[in-house]
């Protein structure tokens, strides 16, 4: 559901795919895909990070990592290394 | 739903495990249940903390078990927490659950679907407990339980608001119907090669009862419990395995998919068919307090607050409590002794419990405010923001943030922190955890720290710190330096490139209830209570019989020769004198018979087991400034260090009931002297001696506990043994380094 408010938008504006590490403060996406082949990535799709869910990326460590994300209705920390096997659509 | 028998465990009583999601709100309902009627075991075999309690329903006497099972996203085990609680929930036999109550997050309903859509998978009788619906409310927000009752296929569904005990004693009930009741199994649809191998293996398997659950595991486990069981039993089943494998990997793209993506759609759909009026939230309180509390620099400084105002309470409010546990145990000595003659009895019952293990509860005030300390953190969810804020900092070290649980756990107790270590997933991380946790300042080394640093370290003031409180903080610092530097050294050493994984969730903050908070309490101190009455209660007899004897008849007759002489000296000089010249002359009198108590008393020591033990152990430790008693009290202490003091009371002439807040014991230390060698009659403890003394139970692995813990959580001795070595390796060579350096300076 929050998949299609996205597609609307997407009508208007280029999207850019880029990896969940690379997203800053305040920027939202949508997930487009998790590398597949690694323990992590069965362990990201079981928490909610699926293909099609909302994030946001709320804020980075004091130290600038690990960083924290609004998936869906859950606030999940990850290391930069473990947000680069996800995939996300930015809207500008 | 069909009847059909319960299983019943081997002690009569039928058994309810309770699962969810970790935050879901498991505890507090599992809390709710149970109330006090807790009891801490261990899982058969793998000696795993097992948590259980009892419940009854209203105006009915069967009693029922409820296991409390570590919170888990899923049945696809990723820590060691998890493995426990899919081995726990698939166990077979004694102690299998007859029903499973599913605790799951009214306000993470997708999330939490996923692990009862798992569930049903294992045909076992299962009822929802939907948490959080207030929250739901206050959101405008609603969840239709009876359709999703209805989509889970007749699965109960009972909201719950656990902290004010609504819809307790429904779920109470309907968990005990669900005993006696068939689960009609899985929802989710699965793609076509998934059911063919199920199928293959249905039928290698045939002849045993094997539930969906449990085949499911064997074929999406790669090298998982599941399959190694399948395996052993099936050993021909390996290439058939593999090959069910690679056809759902070519047919899905990658295997674990073909298991989470038809789980994830079906939790989904039902979660969008059943929650009515989703509005879009605006921010939530959550949001509006991690921008303080997660702020770059605002963060870091509330949490060092935090920390300082915890460890502050401690210190300061526990120090009323403990002096009158102290009165009381003091009391109750006297009291059990008093009609007792003195000899071997009256003495292991003054000296050896009540001055061994007595001195034990001593700690009880402590444990409890930092038990209430960890509860709150861990409840209100701040614990995890704690993670967010030092996991950087940890990895370093090769840590993890998760290992700020334990570690701060530790400075009570290794025990509970290393048992703490088991929400760590990679296994490199969790074992370095654990091998530096028990440098952590215990709760146990405070008393010997105390005792040293009032005795010999001068109360001088440095504008607003004294040195002792400083010398106090530098061996807290001690611990946590030496910590990182060890496990610097191990990163780069034995556990090399290992990939580490930080994954968490930052659940929504809670009020932590006082119910909650006060069961976890009671249930941590009853557990503490009972190892001061086993463990430590036999350390401390035996440290008393090896000290005690052989209680040599010939010591005490040539010591009763001199007390008698001084009785009739006294007897023959006090009819001469009057008034205040007599008190002055009894005072002298009673302190001469004092000192000669004492003196018979370090007679019988040197000649005790102990004192020989002691005298042939010298050697060790005279590089660190010591003789033979403090060796031997140190010794004395590799069981359970807060034995040293009880040790030195008994050497240092005093009766082992002497404590750390006897300024008799800090006197008779100051006094103290070399009793032969170059030094003899020169004092003993120097603070040079003192500071090697504590630098020595800062860092040496003193502690029986531990080491058994430790072996219990990495299953492997030599782990447990290399803590061990390395800790009292380390510990001997700071020690022999701090007293050279002090000694060199003159102190």
């Amino acid at each position: 559901m929050k998949n299609q408010a996205y597609t609307s938008a997407q009508l208007q504006s280029p999207v850019i795919s880029i990896g969940l590490d690379k997203m800053t403060p305040g920027q939202e996406g949508t997930v487009s895909g998790i590398k597949p082949h690694s323990p992590l990535s069965r362990r990201l799709f079981e928490m909610g990070v699926v293909p099609g869910r909302h994030v946001v990326c709320l804020r980075s460590a004091p130290l600038r990592d690990p960083v924290a994300f609004q998936v869906g209705s859950t606030c999940l920390s990850l290391r930069r290394s473990e947000a680069s096997l996800v995939s996300v659509d930015i809207v500008d | 739903m069909k009847s059909k028998p319960a299983v019943v465990t081997s002690r009569g009583e039928t058994t309810i495990a309770i699962c969810g999601n970790p935050n879901s709100g498991k505890t507090t309902i599992f809390n709710a249940i149970t109330g006090l009627s807790q009891k801490v075991a261990n899982y058969p075999g793998v000696t795993v903390e097992r948590v259980t309690g009892q419940f009854t329903l209203r105006n009915q006497t069967e009693s029922f078990t409820l296991v409390d099972i570590p919170g888990a996203y899923s049945l696809s085990p990723f820590s060691p927490d998890e493995q426990i609680a899919v081995d726990a929930l698939s166990s077979q036999g004694a102690g299998e659950p007859s029903a499973i109550i599913c605790v799951v997050d009214a306000t993470q309903l997708e999330r939490g679907l996923y692990i009862v859509l798992q569930l049903l998978q294992y045909e076992k009788p299962l009822v929802v407990a939907l948490t959080m619906v207030d929250l739901l409310d206050s959101r405008g927000t609603t969840i239709d339980c009876k359709l999703l009752s209805s989509e889970l296929g007749g699965v109960p569904v009972i909201p719950v608001i656990a902290p004010k005990g609504k819809g307790i004693e429904i779920l109470k009930r309907e968990a005990a119907a669900a005993v006696s009741s068939v689960q009609n199994g899985m929802v989710a649809v699965f793609p076509d090669e998934v059911e063919a191998s199920i199928e293959t293996l249905r039928k290698v398997g045939s002849g045993s009862k094997l539930s969906r659950g449990y085949l499911q595991r064997v074929l999406f486990d790669r090298n998982g419990a599941s399959e190694r069981h399948f395996l052993t039993l099936h050993p021909t089943a390996k290439p058939i395995l593999q090959d069910c494998r690679s056809r759902i990997s070519t047919q899905s793209g990658e295997l674990s998919r073909a298991e989470t993506e038809p789980l994830t759609r079906s939790a989904g759909q039902i979660a969008t068919k059943v929650v009515t009026a989703q509005s879009k939230q605006a921010t939530t309180i959550t949001e509006k307090i991690d921008r303080w509390l997660l702020h770059p620099l605002l963060g870091p400084l509330a949490l060092i607050a935090v920390m300082a105002f915890m460890f502050q309470s401690i210190f300061s409010w526990a120090q009323p409590f403990m002096e009158g546990i102290d009165i009381a145990i003091g009391w109750l000595g006297a009291m059990a002794t008093s009609s007792i003659p003195v000899g071997p009895l009256h003495s292991l019952i003054e000296d050896g419990i009540i001055g061994g293990a007595g001195a034990v509860l001593v700690f009880i005030p402590q444990i409890v405010i930092l038990f209430i300390g960890i509860a709150i953190l861990e409840d209100s969810g701040y614990i995890t923001r704690a993670a967010f804020i030092v996991d950087r900092l940890f990895r370093f070290c090769g840590l993890s943030g998760k290992s700020f649980i334990p570690m701060l756990s530790s400075f009570a107790c290794a025990v509970p922190g290393i048992m703490a270590t088991r929400t760590i997933e990679n296994r490199s991380q969790r074992f370095l955890t654990i091998l530096v946790a028990p440098l952590m300042t215990c709760s146990a080394r405070l008393p010997v720290y105390t005792i040293m640093i009032s005795a010999f370290i001068p109360l001088k003031y440095y504008g607003p710190f004294n040195l002792q409180g400083l010398t106090l903080a530098a061996l807290y610092l001690l611990g946590i330096v030496v910590a990182v530097i060890v496990a610097l050294i191990l990163k780069k050493t034995m556990f090399r490139a290992q990939q580490s994984t930080f994954m968490m969730e930052l659940p929504a903050y809670r009020m932590p209830t006082l119910r909650s908070v006060l069961t976890r309490v009671v249930n941590r101190v009853k557990s503490f209570i009972v190892r001061a009455g086993t463990i430590i209660l036999a350390i401390a007899v035996i440290v008393w019989a090896l000290s005690y004897f052989p209680h040599s008849d010939s010591v005490t007759a040539l010591w009763t020769e001199k007390i008698e002489a001084e009785n009739l000296a006294f007897d023959s000089q006090k009819e001469m004198v009057t008034g205040a010249t007599y008190q002055e002359l009894e005072q002298t009198h009673l302190s001469r018979l004092n000192e000669l108590a004492h003196g018979m008393a370090g007679d019988h020591v040197r000649n005790s087991w102990f004192g020989r033990i002691g005298r042939a152990i010298e050697p060790v430790f005279e590089p660190l400034g010591w003789d033979w008693r403090i060796s031997m009290a140190a010794l004395a202490s590799f069981p359970a260090r807060e034995v040293v003091i009880a040790v030195l009371g008994t050497t240092f002439n005093l009766g082992s009931d002497a404590n750390e807040d006897s300024s008799r014991l800090t006197d008779k230390l100051r006094a103290a002297k070399w009793d032969r060698g170059d030094n003899a009659g020169m004092p003993l403890f120097t603070p040079a001696v003192a500071l090697s003394i504590m630098v020595f139970f800062a860092l040496c692995c003193q502690c029986g506990a531990t080491i058994v813990t430790i072996r219990q959580e990495t299953a492997s001795w030599w782990y447990a043994s290399f803590a061990f070595i390395y800790m009292t390796t380390l510990a001997w060579f700071m020690a022999f380094l701090t007293y050279r350096v002090f000694n060199g300076l003159g102190l």
